[in-house]
């Protein structure tokens, strides 16, 4: 078989393609790039929280791990939402929802992305290189590990063994390990789909062609496998992000609504001390003093709001993953 | 006493006797009210009707037909019997005869009808008083300015109305001015009243709906008291009632029975009913009675039974009359110890008590004493123990050399302790009482623990021999020793046989044969199922290392402890030493694991080997599964279909948005909201709380009791699927429960699992259906719905599998967490309730622990269901089926 004859491109005029490079406003060019308006959407919120995050950081200064609590809320008659508390003030804690919210922004925003990152950098890269050397040793222990790490829900998994290591580590090490610990966990399920594309991938014209033409296994794998298989494991995003805050929100629920019969499930929590500003902690604590089977008691704004912003969070990330899946399906070809 | 329950019976109940049932019958319509009169008892219904019955044995002596439903109660005035009715108009219907006497329009009522002194006094939702002659003349109209909704207090010359805006207004009874009002600070939904006063000579009790109960001095409306509110709870309305002895309240409906100091208002007793108390209390001969949403009725005496009186007395030898200090002296439940002067007291109640007395060394006592009044000078008198010689000589049990230096101590009956240490030759002397007593010494260096019983019988006792056995090498029994001959050898045999296999290859291929016996797809099952054992054991090996292992290393403790094979008292550092115990323990978990033996578990009340619990509680929880698999599959499989079929419609961007949104919201969140969302309806329906899989205690205390085919752990007999053992006894009611139960917490399950189904198999269906044969099959006109459910379901099938096997376990997560919130009887439960009891156990996988076990299973059971659908997906795929794919 012979490699088409590449088409011969005439070399640039000196100075034609800076000058078209400058000439064209931004917007133009976004334009001309024809984004997926999922992408825009997806990474204008997620722009938005991280916006959030640095005014949040910068008002809060060296108290960004305090929630600003008020005592005379802790008991106090439930206070809904009004012009100077936007979303309301969460009883039990004693906090305003919405500067809560603020307040927790840059961890949550840490928290996931830190876990997303070690995730997809191992799951990308062990993945694409076991699509590309099917049946090899990496490609039989991914199998192997993801086929049996799969038989535990990652959230069980996490959970175990973090509680099972949190008593023997410092506490203002908790987050970090947490993080560290989820993504290790995580990464297999990004490993997955990224090697069933570049299984086909390995085999595609162009792969064939950059071997034939003496491209050392590294570039093949950096240059050509990885950025044409990496569609795939973005679908699996929302799922974490879902399955980080279940582990955030579910644990301090409990201990809050068990009360006196589950005391240690407190201490099942990755948070460095508590209260602390965290989505997932505002989500229980408003869950558990919230709800109420009576409808008067049930002060949904303790919630609701939390769960609005971890569910606006996730649906960013979700938007974002659909509009990258698009963006490289558009360009990529087996 | 006249009860009427919330369907149609009326019952009579003996209050002479306990409350015992003395007739009951059953009236053509709902909602009883009832008065009586002359032994007559009226009951009137929403559909309007009046019974008159009779008060000895309930037959029914006249009826008759009003034009509204009977609002609340029905009062008696002379020969007539009052009803107020919906339709504005009050009945004076004679009481003989069931004539009636006369009928005036007064408005819609807000209540019964209330006689005092010759008038009839009726308060209307619309806010006005009227006061009637007995022969149905309107005297005077007063308003009050309010909605009201409850009846007025007639009392001596005052008629007292609280009304919805919380203001209460005194009326004179002759003329109807208004005598004193007492205005609501602050008119709030909390605030509004639903109870009828209460009145005695000096003062008006309102109990407010916040739970507060306010008391007005009845000659000019100051207010003398009010209890704190805001008790939060059942919006439903607090009522108050006066007995002889003391002001009594329920507050906001709610379990609470608070008895108040009629001056101040200071709580005196309070007392949880135990069920939910929507009606107000009535008062008959002297006691307060309740009906509670149970279905039972609660009766408090008003003779002092609240009244708790100082009970003292001392605790004496029973030889010399000296006080006892430090006795320990309990009471109905109550304890507490005798002072330095052997004197105790307690606080007690109206009552014939027991006050079991003991002390150590002395033969405890049970004194009778009956409490009318404050009791003093009780004396308790305790005989002191006589003691007799024990001697005897402690041995080594090997060599029978006699052994001193070494802790005896002697248990006797009653806490009869004595301590000492052997002498030369390993002698020993002590002294027990009459009875049994146990020797023993402690495990020291070189020995074990030893005991021996011995029986006191009215002298010395010579000559006990206690053996102390050697400490022996540890040694352990459990890991069978074969396994290290037979791991490598069934290494060695695999080894071989494919070497075998592949050698048979070339010989067949050599002899114009296929290469395998097995077909390629025989061949992946056969391989597969293999592996699945190589996995279990791999992800056990994970779990074990991380969670046992860890945290051991990193707290520093010694091995021996952790894994409890044997201490060979090695460090972390010295890997020789440590490596073989380090497999050795876990050889011995897997063993375990694989051969049934996993320990116990408690869970409540119950600790029962973890044998029981599933074979207990496992068909509850498939039984669940089960009906949630199949809602969640007939929900996902066609919406996933349709969604990715009709890409850019309007059900595909809104089934995925659903689904993220399912998917994001943490599911404890929705779980708990969407039970909150039935609480209150299943209350009212059925009278017991929706949580479990079966019906509660309380729903067996009114259906004749728990059935015997029911057990201990609440499981059923025989075949354990509640579903199933209800048809086998015919226990529709018990069924339909169940039924409701099953089906609600199922589609919560499904609800749940839905979003995150859809969220993976949408892709394969918007993938499939751009497939070139459905175009092919379009171009050959094959109609739309024939190509999305023929061709592209079938197509999608088994990727439909492979994604049910991914999603499982996401599936048995959110059936674990609704079996939590639900507390149901089940293994997700039992195996949420045993991830809580990590932090008290730090190490999860332990030995027997029920955790090991549930993730054990849970790992089996995913790879099973991951392997099935693996080859389901192959069986239904021919393209993979053939090894293409």
């Amino acid at each position: 078989m012979t490699n088409p004859p590449e088409p011969t491109i005439p070399p640039p005029l000196p100075g034609e393609e800076a000058s078209w490079e400058v000439t064209l406003p931004i917007g133009q060019r976004l334009r001309r790039a024809n984004l997926p308006v999922e992408l825009v959407a997806g990474v204008v919120l997620l722009l938005g929280y991280c916006a959030l995050a640095v005014y949040a950081l910068a008002a809060a200064g060296s108290s960004i791990g305090d929630l600003p609590t008020n005592p005379g809320w802790v008991d106090g008659t439930a206070i809904g939402p009004s012009r100077a508390h936007p979303f309301g003030v969460m009883s039990g804690l004693g906090v305003d929802v919405a500067a809560a919210l603020v307040r927790s922004t840059p961890w949550d925003v840490a928290i996931v992305g830190g876990i997303l990152v070690i995730a997809l950098l191992i799951g990308l890269f062990v993945g694409a290189l076991a699509g590309l050397y099917e049946e090899g040793a990496v490609d039989l222990f991914l199998t192997f590990w993801m086929d049996s790490v799969s038989g535990v829900p990652p959230v069980v998994l996490v959970a175990a063994v973090f509680f099972t290591i949190a008593p023997h580590i410092q506490s203002s090490r908790f987050l970090p390990a947490f993080v560290l610990l989820f993504g290790l966990v995580l990464w297999p399920y990004y490993a997955r789909p990224v090697r069933a594309r570049a299984r086909l991938v390995a085999d595609s014209a162009y792969v064939q062609a950059a071997r034939a033409s003496g491209a050392g296994r590294l570039r093949i794998l950096v240059g050509h496998v990885l950025p044409n298989s990496l569609g795939p494991a973005f679908a699996q995003v929302p799922i974490d992000v879902a399955n980080v805050f279940f582990v955030l929100s579910a644990f301090p629920f409990v201990a809050c609504y068990g009360g006196a019969e589950t005391p240690l499930f407190g201490l099942l929590s990755p948070l460095p001390h508590l209260p602390f500003p965290e989505w997932g902690y505002l989500l229980a604590q408003g869950a558990c003093n919230g709800t109420s089977v009576i409808w008067t008691y049930n002060h949904w704004w303790m919630y609701a709001f939390p769960a609005a912003v971890i569910v606006l969070f996730g649906f960013a990330g979700a938007l974002t993953c659909d509009g990258i899946q698009k963006t490289l399906a558009r360009h990529s070809s087996i | 006493m006249f009860v009427g329950d919330a369907s149609t019976g009326v019952y009579a109940l003996d209050l002479s006797h306990n409350g015992s049932v003395l007739w009951s019958d059953v009236l053509p319509a709902a909602s009883v009210q009832l008065d009586v009169a002359d032994g007559v008892l009226f009951a009137g219904t929403t559909a309007g009707q009046l019974l008159a019955l009779s008060e000895s044995n309930g037959t029914s002596l006249w009826q008759v037909q009003l034009n509204g439903s009977v609002v609340q109660a029905v009062g008696v005035a002379g020969s007539n019997v009052l009803a107020a009715a919906s339709d504005g108009y009050l009945y004076a219907i004679a009481v003989a005869s069931g004539t009636l006497g006369w009928r005036t329009y007064v408005g819609v009522p807000a209540g019964g009808p209330s006689v005092e002194g010759g008038r009839i006094f009726v308060a209307t939702s619309s806010g006005t008083l009227e006061a009637l002659r007995t022969s149905g003349g309107i005297v005077w109209t007063s308003s009050v300015g309010a909605s009201i909704a409850t009846a007025p207090a007639a009392s001596g010359a005052d008629v007292l109305v609280a009304d919805l805006s919380g203001n209460v207004s005194d009326f004179s009874t002759s003329n109807g001015t208004l005598q004193w009002r007492w205005n609501a600070p602050a008119a709030g939904v909390d605030d509004s009243v639903h109870a009828t006063p209460a009145v005695d000579p000096q003062r008006v009790y309102v109990a407010f709906d916040s739970g507060s109960v306010r008391a007005f001095n009845r000659s000019n409306g100051g207010l003398l008291w009010a209890t704190a509110g805001a008790y939060s709870g059942f919006p439903n309305p607090s009522a108050v009632a006066v007995t002889p002895t003391g002001v009594y309240a329920v507050l906001n409906g709610i379990l609470l029975l608070v008895d108040l100091n009629p001056s101040s208002g200071r709580t005196l007793f309070e007392s949880y009913l135990g069920s939910f108390v929507f009606t107000s209390p009535a008062l008959v001969s002297g006691s307060l009675f309740f009906g509670a949403e149970s279905g039972c009725v609660a009766a408090v005496g008003s003779q002092g039974a609240f009244a708790r009186w100082p009970v003292s007395g001392t605790v004496v030898n029973a030889t010399d009359r000296a006080p006892l200090a430090g006795a320990f002296v309990s009471v109905g439940g109550s304890s507490t110890a005798s002072g330095s002067d052997g004197t105790f007291s307690f606080s007690l109640t109206n009552g014939t008590y027991v006050i079991t007395t003991f002390l150590p060394g002395y033969a405890s006592s049970n004194t009778s004493v009956v409490v009318r009044g404050p009791t003093r000078g009780i004396e308790v008198r305790l005989s002191p123990l006589v003691v007799y010689r024990v001697s005897g000589i402690l041995r080594d049990q090997d060599s029978g050399r006699g052994l001193a230096g070494i802790a005896v101590a002697l248990a006797g009956p009653n806490e009869f302790a004595r301590n000492t240490t052997t002498g030369p030759g390993g002698f020993f002397l002590l002294a027990a009482p009459n009875g049994t007593s146990v020797l023993t010494t402690p495990a020291g260096p070189g020995y074990d623990r030893s005991s021996l019983a011995i029986v006191v019988a009215g002298g010395p006792v010579f000559g006990a021999v206690l053996l102390a056995p050697p400490t022996a090498v540890p040694t352990d029994a459990r890991t069978p020793s074969w396994l290290y001959v037979a791991l490598p050898a069934a290494a060695l045999l695999a080894a071989g046989w494919y070497a075998g296999t592949r050698e048979l290859g070339h010989r067949r291929i050599a002899r114009g044969l296929p290469p395998a016996v097995l077909s390629r797809f025989s061949f992946y099952i056969t391989t597969r199922v293999l592996l699945l054992f190589a996995q279990v054991a791999f992800l056990l090996g994970l779990l074990y290392a991380v969670t046992t292992l860890l945290p051991a290393a990193l707290s520093g403790q010694a091995l021996c402890d952790t894994i409890g094979t044997g201490c060979a008292g090695c460090g972390w550092d010295d890997l020789l030493c440590t490596a073989p115990l380090v497999v050795h323990g876990f050889v011995g978990e897997l063993v375990d694991l694989f051969t049934f033996q996993w320990g116990s578990d408690t869970l409540g009340q119950l600790t029962e080997p973890t044998t029981t619990f599933l074979g207990w509680w496992l068909p509850n929880s498939v039984q669940l599964g089960v009906v949630a698999m199949a809602l969640a599959v007939g929900i996902a499989y066609p919406a996933a279909l349709v969604a990715g079929w009709r890409q850019g419609g309007v059900f595909d961007p809104a089934a995925r948005a659903a689904s993220l949104v399912g998917l994001l919201t943490p599911s404890f969140l929705l779980v708990i909201l969407l039970v909150g969302a039935v609480v209150p309806a299943y209350v009212h329906a059925y009278g017991e709380l929706p949580y479990g899989l079966l019906p509660g205690p309380a729903w067996f205390v009114t259906h004749g009791g728990q059935p015997s085919w029911i057990g201990v752990g609440y499981q059923t007999n025989p075949t354990g699927f509640p579903l199933v053992d209800g048809v086998v006894h015919r226990d529709w009611a018990f069924e339909q429960i169940v039924l409701l139960k099953t089906l609600w917490q199922a589609a919560i399950i499904a609800l749940v699992y839905v979003a995150v189904f859809l969220r993976h198999s949408w892709a394969v269906a918007a993938t499939t259906s751009r497939e070139p044969q459905i175009g092919a099959a379009r171009a050959r006109a094959i109609p739309e719905r024939t190509l999305l459910w023929r061709y592209t379901g079938r197509r999608v099938l088994p990727f439909f599998v492979l994604t049910f096997a991914l999603t499982f376990p996401a599936f048995l997560l959110t059936q674990s967490l609704v079996e939590s919130l639900f507390f149901d009887q089940g293994v997700g439960y039992l195996f949420f309730s045993d991830l809580t009891s990590i932090a008290t156990h730090p190490k999860v996988v332990e030995q027997g622990g029920v955790l090991q076990v549930a993730l054990f299973l849970l790992i089996l059971l995913t790879l099973t269901v991951n392997l099935v659908a693996d080859v389901v997906a192959r069986y239904l795929d021919p393209r993979l089926r053939s090894g293409a794919g």
